[in-house]
């Protein structure tokens, strides 16, 4: 166990390198330019879109306001409690600016993703939309890139169990732990029975109902998460100010907290950014792509308000909520630190509240990974291999429920990082399509898509 | 001796249907049975990151492609079932409920000793109510 941490620990440093860093920043700021900072322009319309759309839905079809909670309830998970919080806890204040610079780009990203998942998408044998990273390089490329196919599928299958299944598990485990007294074990095998009851018994109600509950409890987590803020006005004004100073400069070991470089900072604010809001992953598209929508910049528009809701609204709330209370110099790390901020500000309710829209958000974050999983098996082996994948999906539960969060963690990472780098890479080289597709649909104001956008 | 004769076809391999197909529609065509296949596909499972209409219109799909090989292959009048869950329970329970009195079933690639019979073919033989007639691929 030491020396297979110690390895996965090496090669950490290697792929989250600089080199990383600047691929996913240079990746998303490069489209965000290329669009001419469209994402975050046309943020009032991929609202405006959303609300229009939950009545005026064609023949067949989903409305853009379910589409989007449907993608939300996969990317709102234990990165937007827990995550924010280790990164608080590893890179000071200033990790939380770097996460917003990652949801900034970040939605460019995820708005590309999208467009060329609906654009390169193909059906399966039972008639199916099948898409994601793997299918717009195979459709999107030149052969000589068809080589990143395989690896962001290979690689894709592999991190799915970590922070899709181990990450989640070991989270709710944890906060059950700590709130309520369950043992792991005992979180663990519940967990187990519940996803088995919906993977493999088919049993698609648990999923929906979870499914459903997602939108309500980030609305209840926002509103407690603003109350925090509110009992804590008095330095939230030095909170924002900490987590701006604390991106550029050092921040000093204070209380529990052990000082961070600014490199830290940035490390880990991207790191967990790119956690939370999985722009850059290549995983989201893979939903994406199963929509049946008006077209791809339709669904793109869609996507990137999952970016911004999931990390400038709810991360930003669980980290400044932290650093307002003062609970980020506790010692305390992952979901425990923002249990404790909360429940310090609203004792009584605030732990509660985050153990269980923490085990709600990994549910259904477990779920839905299930499915990118399967997917990039599927791009391999076809519809035979999806049986054993799912047995494995629910035994590694149970390990994630009872494994050592530091290790959990630090294996996630290192495989996010190598499936971003062939989705990312694929970005760029497919970035004149996203653009050329993004000028017509605005220049023909939403035509090329057979819908007119009113602004 | 057969009145029902049930012919599971796997739409996605040829396989399940070149050498199995003319069969039965020899056998059914002998013993001026009736003739109906079915297909098997796996169940579609809601997941909450997947739009609520995900899957719906797998089985339409599926009986189009199977309607395209049996009309193709001179079997116009054969109904079409599509059915989802586990491969060989929908196949025995079919036959069971609909009153089939023969399965005619297509076996794995395999080789002289090791004929290849796989799971599902194995199932069924093993569990049906009726005659089951393997054709060897």
């Amino acid at each position: 166990m030491e020396a297979l941490s110690n390895l996965v620990g090496n090669i950490n440093g290697i792929v989250w390198g600089p080199a990383m860093l600047i691929l996913i920043l240079g990746v998303g700021f490069f489209l965000q330019v290329g669009m001419k900072f469209m994402p975050i322009l046309k943020l009032g319309t991929g609202f405006k879109l959303l609300f229009k759309g939950r009545e005026a839905t064609g023949e067949g079809q989903i409305s853009p306001f379910n589409a989007l909670m449907t993608s939300l309830s996969a990317t709102i998970g234990t990165g937007n409690i827990a995550g924010v919080a280790t990164a608080v806890f590893l890179g000071g204040p200033g990790a939380l600016f770097w996460m917003w610079m990652t949801a900034l780009v970040g939605m460019a990203t995820k708005y590309a993703e999208a467009v060329l998942a609906v654009k390169y998408r193909e059906q399966d044998e039972l008639g199916n939309f099948v898409g994601g990273p793997m299918y717009y390089i195979k459709n999107g490329l030149d052969k000589k890139w068809y080589f990143l196919a395989p690896l962001f599928a290979g690689f894709g299958a592999i991190a799915a169990f970590g922070i899709g299944n181990g990450v989640q598990a070991n989270g709710v485990a944890a906060v059950m732990e700590t709130t309520f007294s369950i043992p792991t074990y005992a979180t663990g095998i519940i967990l187990m029975v519940l996803t088995a009851a919906v993977i493999l018994g088919g049993i698609s109600r648990i999923g929906s109902v979870a499914g459903k509950l997602v939108p309500f409890m980030a609305i209840a987590y926002i509103i407690a998460g603003l109350l925090v803020l509110l009992i804590n006005i008095g330095t939230l004004g030095s909170a924002v100010s900490l987590v701006f100073t604390h991106a550029f400069t050092p921040s000093a070991a204070e209380g529990g907290f052990a000082g961070a470089a600014v490199w830290m900072a940035i490390r880990f604010g991207v790191a967990r950014g790119v956690f939370s809001n999985e722009a850059g992953l290549g995983s989201a598209p893979i939903a994406h792509a199963a929509a049946s929508t008006a077209g791809p910049v339709n669904q793109g528009l869609i996507a990137m308000l999952g970016t911004f809701i999931d990390t400038i609204i709810v991360c930003s709330i669980t980290g400044l909520a932290i650093i307002a209370s003062g609970a980020w110099t506790s010692g305390e790390s992952g979901a425990a630190l923002t249990s404790l901020a909360f429940e310090t500000s609203l004792p009584g309710i605030g732990a509660y509240l985050i153990a269980i829209s923490l085990s709600i958000f990994a549910f259904t974050t477990i779920l839905g990974w299930s499915f990118y999983g399967e997917k990039c098996v599927g791009f391999f082996f076809g519809a035979k291999a999806l049986m054993p994948y799912r047995v494995l999906w629910i035994i590694a539960i149970y390990f994630g429920a009872t494994a050592d969060l530091g290790f959990i963690w630090l294996l996630a990472d290192t495989l996010n990082a190598m499936m971003a780098i062939p989705n990312l890479i694929a970005l760029a080289l497919l970035s004149p399509m996203v653009f050329k597709l993004t000028r017509e649909f605005f220049a023909s104001n939403g035509a090329t898509e057979g819908s007119t956008l009113a602004d | 001796m057969a009145t029902k004769i049930l012919l599971p076809i796997d739409h996605t391999d040829d396989q399940s249907w070149k050498k199995a197909l003319p069969v039965a529609l020899e056998q059914a065509k002998f013993y001026g049975a009736e003739l109906e296949v079915i297909s098997v596909i796996p169940e579609i499972i809601l997941l909450p990151n997947l739009p609520a209409n995900y899957g719906a219109g797998a089985k339409d799909h599926v009986t189009g492609v199977l309607r395209q090989i049996l009309d193709s292959n001179g079997a116009k009048d054969t109904t079409v079932h599509v059915e989802e869950g586990s491969v060989y329970r929908e196949i025995l329970k079919f036959a069971h409920a609909g009153g089939f009195d023969m399965i005619i079933m297509a076996s794995a690639k395999g080789d002289f000793p090791n004929y290849e019979i796989g799971p599902n073919l194995a199932r069924v033989v093993r569990n049906a109510h009726c005659s089951v007639m393997i054709i060897r691929a």
